[in-house]
Parts: structure tokens; sequence; C-alpha cells
């Protein structure tokens, strides 16, 4: 019992982050149809950015405001260079779209920063806090908290304000939504640098767990759909859970297998989740926040 | 017995039950129009008779033959061919190889046959360059026939997709709305040829919006409004009927 | 035999000639070598198969590295471990793929669009987290080596040279049978399913086999491909059929163009010289830069291609092609039909 205690403690601090991230793929899809690749890359940016940021001395509080910022920056340039010119297309065309902005994103993290994993300190110093037998660290908490303070602030968004009820309107039927002067366009450049902002979140708290490192969008990002996935695809709280679910599965797994295997468990789960419930995922696709 | 006999199908989408208990059947040499106000199920019963929708309850036989729920390419290799109302042709594909792919169920050429191009490949594709002929001729294609279908005007890409049923060399064609967006002069001409696929034995049934093609050119009509037959006959006998009348008019006043 | 071999032969033959004059291309140019016509010849081979999955059956898939692994794996132990021919090696992996392609094929392509994507994705991560945990089979992240040299009879590939002329002449090869395939029953069977699944099935088309046939076909192209590059590094390791890898055949096919059989070695020489290129003038600007970072080309192509080339280098070429003929009047068509020259392209 206490070992299962451990791997949840071991595990939800990951399992977040990837619940953060499958918060973005879920934003982005329900509003657009797109699964936009590159959702871990805007982690990967933010959260370089503010290691950077750090090293050069600034404060911790602006590093992280600067670090989330160019995450949401990149996801509005991705909406607005990337994705708009190409609305016509296929959504195909628009998903490998965003991998190949991926690649290039990645890319160009690779020539700014190196090969090298970076990391700055967690947020409060001090030991790890012991919680029934099982050992939980600090930074965990922050993710914690961090995480049911922004999906309290998404739900309050999406239910009470005119501009996340509009995105929902969008989501349930574009045409409709267009009908009611709602424009598509505006609501996927807000759908995009929201999902982008989150995952920015998601990463400047995150490195003090996980060293930040060139080529963590692609792991991070696959998590997160995973996350989504196990959440339905449509429902924010729906991917948390799935992103909670997820880490505590990898720790487990580390635990008892390998942690080479580990990294198989995610891809193996999402796997089976797509060929198991494909059309249950589908049916249910027709929208639900909560 | 009829050549297709469908008996008390019931479909239903959620909630909307689509069709409810539908009976009738198709006999050979005989043009069968089904027509019925919009959203009355008539699409819906040509996809349960194609097996693109699997009925709730009922059966569909054909020769006799259980066929409810078969997969789409078994009821089609039986010889029930089929065309779409939202028309459904191969992209870039010339109006030739769309009749060519309709002989699918006809030839045999596996893949390997194919890379090798060995014996087989060749013999029938000169068959299938004959058939083909043949039947872009007789559906005014000839001088067409190596143009992509998506290039030519929509009527006669309708043709194209009527031509490619055909190229199955069916027993059985279902036709849904064969002449929508048609002119008049060319809704016409296939009614025309309807009457004279039916001579040669073939079974039709027909969807149609276009009541005059409907009177002038078929044998039986089956009436449908809300899922359920509410009147088949003679088409004289249809048209004078009042339920029928009511249905039309219903939806006109709508 | 009349034209009906000689008119093939002739071109096939002439392809093969292009392949050939490729070589004192490479040497003229100062920042290519013959060892990149090499990794072009078996990219394109790998891409080819990918092509006919994406382009003319219509799906997607994001694992293809993963059938370009199983080959190299095949042909890395069968001949390096158990003496098997490599010529026999290489049909066992082809065998082994297209087994693996068909069964996997069963099961995703109930999956549509991005499910599906996501789904080959992360099949293809599986298998790359298998290739690197087995230690026992595939000696896990340290790789498989010791593998012996292709031969045939008494041909030995052992030069970058007369390992480019083998992969170039299998490509052409493999040109020569998609074609065949594209211009049959069942090529047109593929290309009916990918335009319309439910117009397919309507013509006695079986969706689900059609798909699993070309899944496998897709696969063999790739595990052929993979047992030229074990006999070319004589040493396999995982990292080269991971995500990267596949993301890359993604590139060189939709760069190329995917629905044309010529796309794929368009878009491996695409990615090659982007590749190069990008080696030899970025360390001019960024110093210390190390790293694969040539895949920011590889993703700066792909979105430039999908925006404004969306039929890819192929398409763009028969286009320049017609507009060239209709300027200089050389041919009247019946009708403005921008797509035929394409078709006639496959």
């Amino acid at each position: 019992m206490s070992e299962f205690l451990q791997f949840v403690a071991s595990g939800i601090g990951q399992g977040a982050i990837y619940g953060l991230v499958g918060v973005g793929f879920v934003i982005v899809y329900n509003v657009t149809g797109i699964i936009n690749f590159a959702q871990g890359h805007y982690l990967m940016l933010s959260a370089l950015t503010a290691v950077s940021l750090r090293e050069a001395g600034v404060p911790a509080v602006p590093a992280l405001m600067v670090g989330i910022a160019a995450g949401a920056l990149a996801g509005l340039v991705t909406d607005r260079l990337v994705i708009n010119p190409a609305r016509r297309h296929s959504i195909l065309t628009l998903i490998i779209l965003t991998i190949g902005l991926a690649i290039a994103v990645e890319g160009l993290a690779l020539l700014i920063w190196g090969v090298n994993p970076r990391r700055y300190a967690p947020f409060t110093a001090g030991p790890p806090l012991e919680i029934g037998g099982a050992t939980l660290s600090r930074q965990t908490l922050w993710v914690l908290g961090v995480t049911i303070a922004l999906a309290l602030a998404l739900w309050w968004f999406f239910q009470r304000t005119v501009v996340g009820k509009a995105m929902q309107a969008c989501a349930m039927n574009r045409d409709a939504a267009r009908l009611q002067a709602i424009n598509p366009a505006q609501m996927s450049l807000y759908a995009f640098t929201m999902a982008a902002a989150v995952a920015g979140v998601a990463g400047v708290v995150l490195v003090p767990i996980t060293s930040a490192y060139y080529d963590m969008g692609v792991p991070f990002g696959l998590k997160g759909f995973t996350a989504a996935v196990i959440g339905g695809l449509v429902s924010p709280f729906g991917a948390l859970a799935g992103g909670l679910l997820l880490g505590v599965a990898e720790a487990v797994a580390v635990g008892y297998v390998s942690s080479a295997m580990a990294e198989g468990v995610a891809f193996a789960v999402l796997a089976l989740m797509l060929v198991l419930r494909p059309e249950g995922l589908l049916a249910q696709v027709r929208t639900r926040w909560a | 017995m009829s050549l297709l006999q469908v008996e008390g199908v019931t479909v239903q989408f959620g909630g909307l039950r689509a069709l409810e208990g539908v009976s009738l059947g198709v006999d050979p040499g005989r043009v069968t129009a089904l027509i019925g106000p919009n959203g009355a199920g008539k699409t819906t019963l040509l996809n349960v008779i194609s097996g693109v929708l699997r009925p709730g309850q009922g059966r569909v036989r054909f020769r006799g033959r259980d066929i409810t729920g078969w997969p789409q390419h078994r009821v089609a290799s039986l010889g029930i061919a089929r065309t779409f109302q939202n028309l459904q042709l191969f992209g870039q594909m010339t109006v030739r190889e769309h009749l060519l792919v309709g002989r699918y169920r006809l030839t045999r050429t596996s893949l390997l046959e194919a890379v090798l191009r060995l014996p087989r490949h060749f013999r029938e594709e000169r068959e299938g360059r004959m058939a083909t002929d043949a039947l872009l001729a007789r559906l005014g294609l000839a001088d067409v026939a190596d143009w992509p279908a998506a290039a030519l005007p929509y009527g006669r890409q309708r043709l194209v997709e009527v031509g490619r049923a055909l190229a199955t060399e069916p027993s059985l064609l279902l036709l849904d709305e064969p002449t929508a967006g048609l002119s008049g002069g060319e809704a016409e001409e296939v009614g025309q040829l309807l009457r004279r696929l039916a001579g040669e034995g073939l079974a039709v049934l027909l969807v149609e919006h276009h009541m005059d093609l409907v009177m002038a050119y078929s044998d039986w009509v089956v009436v449908l409004d809300h899922g359920v037959v509410i009147a088949q006959g003679p088409p004289e006998q249809v048209q004078s009927d009042p339920q029928v009348i009511e249905a039309y008019l219903g939806e006109e006043a709508a | 035999m009349g034209l009906r071999w000689w008119g093939p032969l002739a071109l096939w033959g002439g392809v093969f000639g292009i392949g050939v004059l490729l070589l004192p291309v490479a040497d003229a140019l100062p920042f290519l070598t013959r060892a990149n016509l090499v990794v072009f010849a078996l990219h394109a081979i790998a891409a080819m198969g990918l092509t006919l999955v994406m382009g003319f059956a219509g799906q997607v898939s994001l694992g293809h590295a993963a059938f370009y692994g199983v080959g190299a794996y095949t042909s890395a132990l069968l001949t390096a471990k158990v003496d098997w021919h490599p010529l026999l090696a290489m049909a066992a992996g082809a065998v082994i793929a297209a087994v693996l392609a068909a069964m996997l094929g069963r099961i995703v392509f109930r999956l549509r669009g991005h499910f599906l994507a996501m789904a080959t994705l992360a099949f293809g991560l599986v298998f790359y987290v298998v290739m690197r945990s087995w230690d026992s089979l595939t000696g896990g992240n340290q790789g498989t080596g010791g593998i012996p040299d292709f031969t045939l009879g008494r041909l030995r590939f052992d030069t970058d040279t007369s390992m480019y002329l083998l992969a170039w002449a299998v490509l052409v090869l493999g040109l020569a049978a998609a074609r065949n395939l594209l211009a049959s029953r069942p090529g047109r069977a593929l290309v009916a399913m990918g335009a319309s699944e439910v117009a397919a099935a309507s013509v006695g088309i079986d969706v689900v086999r059609t798909k699993m046939a070309v899944f496998a076909l897709g696969a063999v192209y790739a595990s052929v491909a993979g047992s030229l590059y074990a006999h070319y590094v004589t040493y396999v390791s995982p990292e080269s059929f991971g995500l990267l890898p596949s993301l890359r055949f993604l590139v060189i096919s939709t760069v190329g163009g995917i629905d044309s059989v010529w796309g794929a070695p368009l878009g491996s020489a695409a990615v090659v010289l982007l590749t190069e290129g990008t080696r030899e003038l970025v360390p001019r600007f960024v110093s210390g830069a190390t790293g694969s970072y040539e895949i920011v080309a590889y993703g700066l192509a792909l979105v430039l291609v999908l925006l404004f080339l969306p039929r890819g280098l192929a398409g763009g070429i028969a286009s320049l092609v017609r507009w060239a003929a209709e300027w200089l009047g050389a041919r009247q068509r019946p009708a403005p039909t921008p797509a035929l020259e394409e078709v006639e392209l496959r």
C-alpha cells in the first residue's frame, strides 16, 4: 500500500504536466478540429526561455512570466502564420503542417540552446515532505497547486465569459457559430494562443522536477495527447484526469520494470486507447467542458 | 418472389425513426420508383439495401438469399450496383478509369500479376477496354473517355456514376436521384436509358424527385413518407392516391 | 515481344541512366559525396512505400520507419548471427514487414484522419522502444554490428558507388512496380478507395483488405530499403528507426508530392540537398552548433511546400511542364483540365 502511495507521489507531478498539455490539445481540437502536433513544443519553448532568463540573473517571477509569454506567442504565431493561411485545406494537411512546424521549432531550439539539459532550483527550498510513508517533493505541490488554479480559471473562462462561451459555440457547430457573428478564425487564434499558454505554464513549473531540453516537445506532446485521449479528447477535466493516470502508470512501470520500458508505456496506452475505443471516443466528440 | 425483397425494415438514428417496417419488392425488367418528400427515408433505404447501413429490424433478400447486414463490397459482388445522390467520383481518375474500376468484381488480376505484368493483366485490360468502349459509346461519353471525370460538366459527371455502376454488369441497379441538377433534356435521356436497360432485363430501383420522369418512365411506384410506405402501385394509380397528394401538399405548405 | 516490352525497358533503362549520371554531379558539387547518394536512394525507396499508402490509398502513417527497422534488423540478425545469404535475409525481412503491416493495418485502419495518424505514430514508437529494450535480440541501445556486405553472386557491394548503383537499381524497380500497379486492376482499386471508400465498396472493392494490402506493400518497400541500409552501414541501432526517421519519410513523400510516383525520389533529393546545405551553411552563422539541427530545414520545407505547393515538387514540375507546353503552343488540349498532366505522370 505504502509502495503504491509512493508511486502516486512520484507520478502525479509529471502526470499533472501531461494533463495540462492535454488540456491544450482539447482546447484546440474542440474549437478547430485540429490535433496540434506542436503542443509539447510550446512547453519546451517556455521552459528553455525561463531557464535562460534565470541563468542570466533575471528574478524568478519575471523570468517565469516571460517564459510563459514566449510559449503563448509561439501559439499565436502558429495560428497566424501556419494554420490561418491553410484554413481551406483538409484537416490532415493542417495536422501535417503542425508536424512541420514542430520539427522546425525543435531544430531552432537545438541551435539556440544546444543539446544539454538545463534546470533551475525548485520554487521553495527544503526537504521533501512525508505523507503517509510516501515522500513528495515541494515542487510537486507547486505543480499540483498551479494545475488546480489553472483548471478553475479555465472552467470560469469557458462557463462565465463571453469569449469562452463563443469558443464553446464554435466547438459545437462552426457554421451556426458564424451565423451568430462569431468569427471562427478569431476563435482559432484564441484557442491556439491559450493552449500554448497553458503548455507554457506547465513548462515553467516542470523545470525544477525534470530538466528542460530541446527535444522534450515530442515526448511531452505525445503524453499530453495520450492524456487527452484517455479523457475522451473533448473534456479538459478528462484530460487532466487522464494525465494523472498516465503519470502514475509511468511511475509504476519505472518501479516494477525499467525506466526504458516506462517510456513505452505511454505509447502503448495511446495505441491501445485508440484501437480499443475509437468509436467510443468519436461518439463522444460533441462537446463537454466538465 | 421478387429479385429483391425488402421485408419490414426499420432503421433508427438515435431517437429518430428513419424507416419503419418498410417492405417492397423489385423485379427484373421493371423500373421501380421510390418517391416521397424530403427526409422520407429514401436514401436510407438504398443504404440498407446496398449494405452501407445495417437495419435495426427486418430483412433484405436478394434472389431469395438473406443479405441483411452484409458488408457493402459483398453486396456489390452479388450484382447490386448503386449511384450516390451526392456524387462520389474518384478524384483525378479519367472517365474510362471510373468504368474500369466498375469492372472490379468481374476481373481477377492480383497485385503480383499486375506488378509483374503477367498475361492475365494484359488479357483483362484488353477485355476491359472493349467493354468500356461499348459502355462509353452507349452513354455518350466516348468523346471524353480520357478526361478526368472531375473536369466534366455536372450532368455528365452523373452519367459517369451511372456508367461506373453499369460497368459492374449488375442485375439490380439502385439509382439515387440520377437526374438531380440535370436539365430537362438530360433528365429525359436518363429516363430513356433506364427504359432500355429495363428492356434488357435489368431490375432498376430509382429514387427520384423529378415527378414527370417517374410518371413517364417507371412501371411501379412506392411512396415513402416519414419512413413508412404509404402507397404503392402503377404510376397512374399512385398519382391519384389522396394520401400521397396530402404528403406532397404537406411538404409544399411547410 | 513488341512494344509491350521495349517501351518500358527503354523508359526504365533511361531512368537508370539518369541515376548513373548523378555520380559525376555529386562529385562536382563541393558539399555532396557519393555517400549522400546512397542515403538519397535508400530513403527514396522507403518513402515511395509511404507515398503509395498516403498519396494513393489516402491513409496516413507516421510510423513508417518501423518497417525500415524491421528490414534492417532482420537482415542484420540473419546475416551477422546465423549466416543467411543477404538476399534471403532481405526477403525474410520483407515478409515479416508485410505480415506485421497487414496485422497492424487490420487494427488501425478502422480509425480515420488524426486518430489514424496518432495511432501509427504510437505503434512506431512502441516498435522503437521494443528495439531499444530487447537487449538479447537487438543489442538494445548499443545495436547490432558485424553485418557483412551485400553480395549477389560474385558481385560485392562494399563501396559507396557500388551500393548506390544497387540502391538506385532497386529504386528503379520499385518505381516500375508502382507504376505497373497503378495502371492495373488492384492499383485502380486502391486509388478509388483513397478517393471515396463508400463508392469503392459499391463496386465490390473490399476496403479493409485493400488497406491491409497497400500498407503491407508500403512496408515491403521500407523493409527492402532497411535491409540495404543495414548492409551498407554494417551496424544498426534503434536511433535510425525512431520518430525522427518516420517524420523524415513523411517530409520526403510530402515535399516530393504524394500523388505521383516520382515524388519520393524528388523529395529524397530535396531532403539530401537541404540536409547537406544546412550542415554547410549553419556553422558559419552559429558557432558550436551540434546535433541534427538540419531538421529546421525539414520542418520549414514541409510547411512551405504544404502552404504554397500542395502537390509537392512533382506536382510543381508537372505544372511547369504544362505551362511550357502551352506557352510553346506545342500541344492543344481539348479542355482546361488542370490535373491531366499529373494523371499521366503517374
